[in-house]
């Protein structure tokens, strides 16, 4: 019974030790057992077993790792193949893995994370869940934590220091936001509570060093913001970027000083009902979430009790039900969703492309298991176990893999900064324990994947027919294990090109489409208003001046000003339009006179907004033609009378459409009001040169400073140039979806080359009897060339079935271009003939250049 | 092979190259004949002594004498070690090398009173 025990444990050592020495060691067992007794010869035989085992796995694996890295200096062109293959799709899934990491699944890099939460509310929406009132209710009465603290969503401020001004993204939060979060200031220091209603400022790392070289002495320094003076008290650590992950906060600010910053929402801190703000704490030690969730739901009870939401307030039902979710970075529902399905989407396509890349370096493998049959035979024949042989043909991969990996630290150290900058969102990301643990499991997976079936393959090898030279190339298979793999290559290659096809197609047909407004030779310029002009009389008076000085400007042969220009993202605003008993909501953009006649956008009926529009005059607006096909249905609405944000207008006269905010967008429905007649917005000054803008831009930047030295220029942009940008995130995917295109057709035109000239190397006796018997060296060339033909075909065949199923996922983003585009398809096929007819070239020149005598003895 | 390039020896293998200096040994013989000349101090496990037979018979250190019975023990067949030529100089070697060391140890009186 013993002995059997101690024999089971011996298979703790590897095979070939246990083979040869097993017997013996069972032995010395046995014998000791006589003598010493069992307690102590058990003592000495597990101790014994636990130091040496490890030591005999060891040296098999350096064995094995020295007879690799002999075969990779013997091949080191197959190495270096291989190895490029498996670095290209492990550092295409690390760098995407990392950009999933960093959006989703970070932590934010704060003491005990684990212990904050951020309340949340019931229902779909993802409107900020709280107003100030809320939160100084919520932070009264909750005693589950150390501290609660406000955060607001990212506003976009306009900075100014030193003869600078640039936006930029700041929080405006309570003043125990960085004592609650355990974040100290790198420099200088963060807010007390002495600190609420002053105009102090706490810079980001990035945005000091960016803006201000670093320089120690900015402590104490004036910075504007939107207008108003604040004094700089900190600077925040470099790994902390706000709650606001995933973009990038710029600055902090406290809330109080809301209503001097933002003038049009100075009653919003003391509206109950004016939700702009997210709460969020840090859990007492000792209490649980689930204690901490059932107070804050009583609380927000009590609340809704308390204060009724007055008509025509509304909110989604579940609204007053709260809960708490743990704090990674406030990513809002809907940027995590599309984060996640873009992030997905990619991994997804990087995954296909690490499988061509593993089918790849498989097939490879078996084309040299086939070379080294004899050397396997050899080591079978003298007893070699097949498991040992597979070991080592593992131990090959591995080293394959590893070196591969080491290759990826560049791809994945810079690849997702280079696609983070592509996307309109802050990624901070960054190689940590997770994304190293999933780098290497995925070496390891790749291992098994493109290793596992051809040393299984090899190892099948048949002794007495290899060990007789019988290349047996008559039975050899048409289609075997490695043509599968060089088929489902170009099947997947096939659908990620058309998918690249069909991106590229639909920003071909974006960048085509006419915007509805004159990108030749017009430029805008956006102003920041210091705080006097941010009341109507004003900003009016100024634009009035403004507009005299810039009519004397040569080559300015139109100017205007407008609340927001087409393609902008920020400012443009929706307000609700009712017209008798239709209503919805609109984009509202405020104009001056000539605005149409400067961007060159054609008045379809009635009159544009004019110099008659003043502020005392009747309010009036002008509408789009899809806000009008809404509404009107075909009938010409001017003269019609509207309420739009609740003020009663005349639409006088309707507009062709522009593409207001993005350029994919369908008609988007437009309400143009005078500027005269509008509340306090930011402003852009539009102009139309005759000439070049370049020559213009600077004589109009000198007028704008002429006419007052407060008003900083924040941006000059021709519209061609809008338009452009406009175009980037598109652009941004087309090029993802080439590049990942390009790539996984190249890998498969090595699969496929790889096949066919193996399957030459294989078949050389075959060719040589073909020959001859007469076959002409055209018809050899046919016969290879087909081969390759016949594995594309089918390749493409399964390809279209699964590049519909590409084109359906795209659908969503496609525009002017089904998702089933024969035009794509037709000319993906095609490329794919050509790259066929190139894979089997080289491999069919050397079967057409065989020497039939020579091919027949090589028997 | 240099003798010299072995040196120095792990204890292990010094005492299975002195176990069968003198008289070719099984395994278990091994063992007993180290346990035996170190009163007990020096017990090597199965799996050390053959991991280490291994590397020596790889090394070309010491032989096998071929399968016989145990005298003792009917049926049971057991492997016979002895040294090589090359065994026995590394053998020779390690010994001088010690004995060199136990000359300066004496002489710097470090073996006095122990």
């Amino acid at each position: 019974m013993a002995d059997r025990l101690y024999r089971f444990l011996l298979h703790a050592y590897p095979a070939e030790f246990r083979d040869e020495y097993g017997p013996q060691l069972a032995q010395m067992f046995r014998d000791r057992r006589r003598e010493a007794g069992p307690l102590a010869t058990w003592t000495l035989a597990i101790v014994d077993l636990l130091k040496t085992a490890p030591m005999e796995h060891l040296d098999v694996l350096l064995r094995d790792l020295r007879g690799a890295f002999r075969f990779v200096r013997n091949n080191p062109g197959f190495a270096a193949v291989a190895v490029l293959c498996l670095a290209l799709g492990l550092g295409a899934n690390t760098a995407i893995f990392s950009l999933l990491n960093a959006t989703l699944f970070n932590e934010l890099p704060v003491p005990e994370p684990q212990r904050l939460v951020s309340i949340a509310r019931g229902g779909p929406g993802d409107r900020p869940p709280f107003s100030y009132l809320d939160f100084e209710d919520l932070r009264a009465r909750a005693t589950s934590f150390s501290g609660l603290f406000l955060y607001s969503d990212l506003f976009t401020f306009k900075l100014g220091s030193r003869g600078r001004l640039e936006e930029a993204g700041c929080e405006m939060v309570s003043m125990n936001y960085f004592d609650t979060l355990e974040i100290g200031a790198a420099m200088g220091r963060t807010f007390t509570p002495a600190d609420s209603d002053q105009p102090v400022i706490v810079l980001s790392n990035g945005l000091w060093r960016s803006r201000f070289a670093s320089d120690p002495a900015i402590l104490g320094h004036a910075m504007r913001v939107n207008g108003v003076d604040f004094t700089v008290i900190g600077v925040a650590p470099a790994s902390f970027h706000g709650v606001l992950i995933p973009w990038n906060t710029a600055a902090w600010i406290p809330i109080k000083l809301m209503p001097r910053l933002l003038p049009r929402d100075a009653g919003t801190l003391a509206d109950r009902f004016a939700d702009c703000c997210g709460v969020a704490g840090r859990l007492n030690p000792g209490v649980s979430r689930r204690q901490a969730e059932a107070e804050i739901r009583t609380i927000g009870t009590q609340l809704a009790s308390a204060y009724p939401r007055p008509q025509p307030i509304t909110r989604e039902p579940g609204w007053d039900t709260l809960s708490l979710t743990s704090m990674r970075g406030v990513v809002p529902k809907f940027v995590r969703a599309r984060l996640a399905t873009l992030t997905g989407f990619m991994l997804a396509v990087t995954m296909l492309v690490l499988l061509i890349a593993c089918a790849n370096v498989a097939n490879m493998l078996l084309a040299r298991g086939v070379e080294r049959r004899t050397e396997i035979a050899v080591r079978l024949a003298i007893g070699a176990r097949r498991g040992r042989l597979i070991r080592q043909l593992l131990t090959e991969s591995a080293v394959l893999t590893a070196v591969a990996a080491g290759a990826t630290i560049f791809l994945a150290v810079s690849g997702p900064r280079a696609i983070a900058s592509l996307s309109p969102y802050f990624i901070d990301a960054h190689i940590d324990a997770r994304v190293l643990a999933f780098s290497v499991l995925g070496a390891l997976i790749t291992t098994v994947a493109f290793g596992l079936a051809p040393a299984l393959e090899a190892s099948r090898t048949d002794i007495v027919a290899t060990l007789k030279e019988y290349r047996g190339s008559l039975r050899g298979r048409w289609f075997g294990l490695g043509s599968a793999l060089a088929v489902a290559q170009v099947a997947v290659s096939f659908a990620l090109l058309a998918g690249a096809g069909l991106s590229l197609r639909s920003l071909g047909a974006l960048a085509s489409t006419d915007p509805g407004f004159d990108t030749s030779r017009t430029f805008f310029v956006r102003l920041d208003f210091s705080e006097k002009h941010w009341n109507a009389a004003g900003r009016n008076a100024f634009l009035e001046d403004l507009s005299e000085r810039l009519a004397h400007v040569t080559g300015a042969a139109s100017v205007s000003f407008a609340s927001h220009v087409p393609l902008e993202l920020p400012g443009a605003e929706t307000a609700p339009l009712e017209f008798g008993e239709q209503h919805g909501e609109v984009w509202v953009d405020s104009i001056a006179p000539r605005y149409f006649e400067t961007l060159r956008i054609p008045l379809i009926a009635g009159r544009a907004i004019d110099d008659r529009d003043r502020a005392n005059a009747a309010p009036v607006a002008v509408v789009s033609e899809p806000l009008a096909g809404r509404f009107w249905h075909g009938a010409n609405p001017v003269g019609r009378p509207v309420r739009l944000d609740g003020i009663s207008r005349t639409v006088v006269g309707v507009v062709a459409q522009v593409k207001h905010r993005f350029p994919a967008e369908d008609a988007s429905p437009v309400a143009y009001i005078p500027i005269a007649q509008s509340g306090p917005h930011d402003l852009r000054v539009i102009v139309s040169a005759t000439r070049d803008p370049a020559a213009v831009i600077a004589p109009v930047l000198a007028q704008i400073q002429a006419a007052d030295s407060d008003v900083a220029v924040v941006q000059v942009k021709t519209m061609a140039r809008q338009l452009s940008d406009a175009l980037g995130p598109q652009r941004g995917t087309a090029t993802l979806a080439v590049l990942f295109g390009v790539l996984a057709l190249m890998l498969a035109c090595l699969g496929i080359y790889g096949v066919v000239a193996h399957s030459v190397v294989e078949r050389t006796h075959e060719i040589g009897i073909r020959m001859a018997l007469g076959a002409s060296r055209f018809g050899v060339m046919g016969m290879i060339v087909g081969r390759s033909f016949a594995l594309a075909a089918a390749g493409t065949a399964i390809g279209v079935v699964l590049a519909l199923a590409v084109g359906r996922l795209l659908r969503g983003s496609l525009y002017g271009v089904g998702p089933a585009d024969p035009v794509t398809f037709a000319a993906v096929a095609a490329l794919w003939l050509i790259v066929a007819a190139l894979a089997a070239w080289l491999p069919a020149r050397r079967a057409a250049g065989l020497d039939p005598l020579a091919a027949l003895r090589c028997q | 092979m240099q003798p010299q390039s072995f040196l120095p020896l792990t204890p292990a293998v010094f005492h299975i190259l002195l176990a069968i200096a003198d008289d070719e040994r099984h395994g278990y013989g091994i063992m007993q004949e180290i346990a035996r000349r170190t009163d007990g101090q020096v017990v090597l496990g199965p799996g050390t002594l053959y991991g280490t037979i291994k590397r020596m018979l790889g090394d070309g250190l010491i032989e096998e004498s071929g399968e016989r019975p145990d005298p003792e023990i009917d049926d049971e067949r057991r492997r016979y070690y002895r040294l090589t030529t090359l065994g026995r100089r590394v053998a020779h070697e390690e010994a001088r090398r010690l004995a060199q060391l136990v000359r300066i140890s004496r002489r710097k009186h470090l073996l006095e009173g122990a």
